[in-house]
């Protein structure tokens, strides 16, 4: 099993998210937009520090292909099966971006 | 861990996004976090002697692990600080406060950019002086491009600390988010937008459509009433992100198998300010939603664990979500309906080829295909 996390435009551009700051503490910083390589590349670092998530991570190109291709903002989840077609697509986020489904899918379906 | 924070954010999405009614931070009612929950500074209505402040603070003094309280009256203002264990919640002290003829509510911490100098040395300097500025109890910043977001807890004004602000070398604007539900449609979002822009005191509105109404990040030194009152006419109603006169949401669990909502009603009606009461079911289970009135969350709570029901607030995300560049956002059902065909369950997934977070290699996703099952994650910090 291969995760992929995709890190596309923010969802909701100037949350206040706060993150441990390195001298202890935490350190308030206001999510900006992401239209940019080098602004996107930060944001999905801070992501992956925040959340402790290891699993390999690609940032979405400069005119979000990858978001338009899939539907995927602002959070969705997709399965693809050995046979190279994809067997689950979670409903469009958050709503949709139900962990559990794509678990019970897994449970299923990959052995 | 993983999916708690996924989970927190996507949480507040789903509150925004179906502008359902919203729940503001409900820190008190977790378990384990109470003490910073309870918040220290307090703003009080009520006489003003030294001998009713007395009163006051011998009042609250004898809570359950109040440690110190401080009540002065200055600026206009009676504030009132609470140091504690967090054994006492809010609402004994708001009890303790009436009994001795005040009102008392907590004060929210407030969100200014500040414009100006990135350097360090000068964020600093910002830092000393709105520290300074009469009534400010606590300042946060946090650098960004183009100056600083702070936050400041405190009762002070906002022409003082705009003052502050500028012999410091910055342009201090305050911003706040609210929700505006409605309609989502172009002309009836550019009313909304034309009529707050309007109110005394609101310097610039940004917005962001959502299904059935927006988002809205406003600056300037306004306030939800005005707000909600220009909104009114555009056929909107507004509320703060965080405020606890826009609806407050939990999720229910009852002790016995079917859920016996009139029951819970009921419970919930006998408490004082309860306001419009609201129970239905969606796809994640029972939900309570409560618009208006002046009840806490945690007589809420307890009003309902006395008849049999564990509730658990849908908590948002402590801080506001705002939203500028309002440009840059498509209404998301809009974006999805357009393109909800592409990736198609029985279909091979649209290839991609895209930077890796270590920034210097290419994943394409047909290299991956046929190895393993792949599951693929789309999101964002936000």
């Amino acid at each position: 099993m291969t995760f992929v996390l995709v890190y596309i435009r923010e969802a909701h551009p100037g949350s206040i998210i706060s993150f441990p700051a390195e001298t202890g503490g935490k350190r308030l910083e206001i999510m900006a937009q992401t239209d940019s390589v080098g602004d996107r590349l930060r944001n999905l670092r801070q992501f992956l520090s925040l959340s402790g998530l290891t699993m390999p991570a690609v940032i979405d190109d400069e005119v979000n292909s990858a978001k338009r291709a899939y539907a995927g903002w602002p959070d969705r989840l997709y399965a693809i099966g050995l046979d190279g077609k994809i067997a689950f697509k979670s409903a469009p986020g958050p709503i949709g971006f139900k962990v559990p489904d794509l678990a019970e899918w897994l449970r299923q379906n990959v052995h | 861990m993983r999916t708690t924070f996924v989970g927190r954010v996507f949480l507040a999405c789903i509150v925004l996004l179906a502008v359902m009614p919203m729940a503001y931070a409900q820190d008190t009612a977790a378990k384990g976090d109470r003490q910073s929950a309870v918040p220290r500074l307090y703003v009080a209505t009520g006489p003003t002697s030294e001998a009713d402040l007395a009163r006051l603070r011998a009042a609250i003094g004898k809570l359950a692990g109040v440690q110190k309280v401080e009540a002065r009256a200055e600026f206009g203002a009676i504030t009132v600080t609470i140091d504690g264990d967090g054994s006492s919640t809010q609402s004994l002290f708001a009890a303790a406060a009436k009994s001795v003829g005040f009102v008392l509510r907590p004060v929210s911490p407030r969100y200014y950019i500040a414009t100006g100098s990135e350097v360090e040395s000068d964020l600093s300097r910002l830092h000393m002086a709105l520290e300074k500025v009469p009534g400010v109890e606590q300042v946060e910043m946090s650098g960004r491009t183009g100056g600083a977001g702070v936050r400041i807890t405190g009762v002070m004004g906002y022409p003082t600390l705009t003052a502050a602000g500028k012999v410091a070398g910055y342009e201090l604007r305050e911003l706040a988010s609210y929700v505006a539900a409605g309609s989502s449609a172009k002309a009836d979002l550019d009313r909304l937008h034309a009529a707050l822009g309007k109110t005394a005191g609101v310097e610039q509105v940004e917005m962001q459509g959502l299904i059935g109404g927006a988002t809205l990040l406003i600056y300037g030194d306004v306030g939800e009433a005005a707000l909600a009152a220009a909104a009114k006419p555009a056929g909107f109603a507004l509320w703060s992100l965080g405020s606890p006169s826009g609806p407050r949401v939990f999720r229910i669990k009852s002790g016995s198998g079917t859920l016996d909502s009139e029951k819970l009603r009921q419970a919930l009606q006998k408490l004082e300010g309860i306001g419009e009461i609201e129970i239905r079911t969606d796809s994640d289970g029972p939900q309570l939603s409560i618009t208006g009135g002046s009840a806490q969350p945690e007589g809420i709570l307890a009003a309902a664990a006395a008849a049999g029901f564990t509730l658990r607030p849908v908590r948002t995300v402590a801080l506001p979500t705002l939203t500028p560049e309002a440009d840059r956002n498509t209404p998301p059902d809009y974006d999805n309906r357009v393109l909800e065909e592409l990736a198609v369950v029985g279909m091979p997934p649209p290839d991609f080829n895209l930077l890796s977070k270590d920034g210097g290699t290419q994943i394409r996703l047909s290299d991956y295909l046929g190895k393993k099952p792949i599951v693929l994650m789309f999101g964002s910090c936000t």
